[in-house]
């Protein structure tokens, strides 16, 4: 307030208070400077149409300001280019940048989130979006997903027809790492020889230094003919998205396209680093 | 009833005409979404020169374009070449394609 010997026609304002511009320029000249002069020893709450500063229970209508300091900013909506405090209560917050000890929200939306210490989340979900956001940096995890993929046999001569309703396998993949488990059945074939390939993976195995690239799968044959011999095993190479399906033998792998028949399943179980 | 609905999502082509289409399939009860299930990913790989009559028409438009007679061609050669290699390899042995011991003649 200005001092009160400067005030000749009141003492104190009550609601829409008008203060004539003759008045204002002679009297209230303080009011014109960045000041806003308030008894912080009141303690009743503001009424309609007026402004409490020291309440809770009354909020400005709108308000437009550059910089807000604050120990705790509590909205439905937040929206700032930068925002900085210790607790951040909000339903939506946007922000380029979010600092805070803490923040709750239901919605974060934020082009650069650092946060220094745990993250608690206590819905228990991460979601990524359906389109992968790739990220060159080794510390970034930037994909989750699980999904299934139909998939065939083929044989370097002849073929191998799987049944639609064996021929899926199902993926888990987290960020370049991906895992394939499934089972496929053969419903017929047509004189297979030479190599056995599974094809169809969903992601390509991607290129790595040296041979650091390659997989070999966990197998199960089952159903082969009456002659087949030999562990199975197989082999997944850079920029493949099929698994080449090989027995060991007499110390050597060998070419397993022979060996299958109607009926015969294949259980396998690959992880590679893929794209 | 229960029906399952597919929906495109993405085409991506690898560097060798590999098409992977990424469709989510929607489960529909008399006809109305069930929101509350959630779409399972079917993402599946089409080589060069696939049969693409069960592709959706966003994807085959893709793999049209991509797939020229070079880039079909292209992948032809890497198979016979990867036939031939493993041919080669087990005659080096002394085996057929089927694993079988060669018979002198």
């Amino acid at each position: 307030m200005p001092s009160t010997d400067t005030i000749t026609t009141f003492y104190s304002f009550t609601a829409r208070t008008q203060i004539k511009s003759a008045e204002m320029n002679n009297n209230f000249s303080a009011f014109r400077g960045h000041l806003i002069a308030v008894d912080g020893s009141l303690s009743a709450l503001a009424v309609s149409n007026s402004y409490d500063l020291g309440s809770s229970s009354r909020y400005w209508r709108a308000g437009y300001i550059t910089q807000v300091n604050c120990s705790t900013v509590s909205a439905s909506t937040i929206v700032g280019t930068s925002i900085n405090a210790t607790t951040i209560i909000g339903t939506t917050v946007t922000a380029t940048t979010l600092q805070a000890t803490t923040a709750t929200v239901t919605t974060l939306v934020a082009t650069s989130l650092t946060v220094s210490s745990a993250i608690n989340l206590t819905g228990g979900q991460i979601a990524y979006p359906s389109a992968r956001n790739a990220s060159a940096d080794p510390n970034t995890q930037d994909e989750y997903e699980e999904g299934n993929t139909a998939v065939t046999l083929t044989a370097s001569t002849g073929t191998i027809t799987l049944q639609s309703t064996q021929d899926t396998l199902s993926y888990t993949k987290i960020g370049r790492f991906v895992n394939y488990t499934g089972q496929v059945v053969v419903a017929s074939v047509s004189a297979p020889t030479g190599s056995l390939i599974l094809s169809g993976l969903a992601f390509a195995c991607q290129g790595g230094s040296e041979l650091s690239d390659r997989a070999s799968p966990s197998l199960r044959l089952a159903g082969l003919t009456t002659t087949a011999t030999g562990a199975p095993q197989g082999l997944i190479l850079a920029g493949g998205t099929s698994v080449t399906i090989e027995r060991y033998l007499n110390g050597n792998e060998t070419a397993t396209a022979a060996m299958m028949q109607a009926g015969s399943s294949i259980i396998i179980n690959i992880s590679y680093i893929s794209t | 009833m229960l029906e399952k609905k597919r929906s495109f999502v993405s085409a991506e082509i690898a560097a060798d005409g590999t098409l992977f289409v990424k469709e989510y399939e929607h489960i529909f009860i008399d006809g109305e979404l069930q929101k509350d299930i959630a779409p399972k990913i079917w993402r599946n790989c089409h080589y060069p020169s696939a049969d693409l009559s069960k592709v959706p028409d966003a994807a085959r438009s893709v793999a049209q374009a991509v797939w020229t007679p070079e880039v079909v061609q292209a992948h032809k050669d890497k198979l016979e070449s990867a036939r031939a290699a493993e041919e080669a390899r087990l005659r080096a042995k002394g085996l057929n394609l089927d694993g079988s011991p060669i018979k002198k003649a």
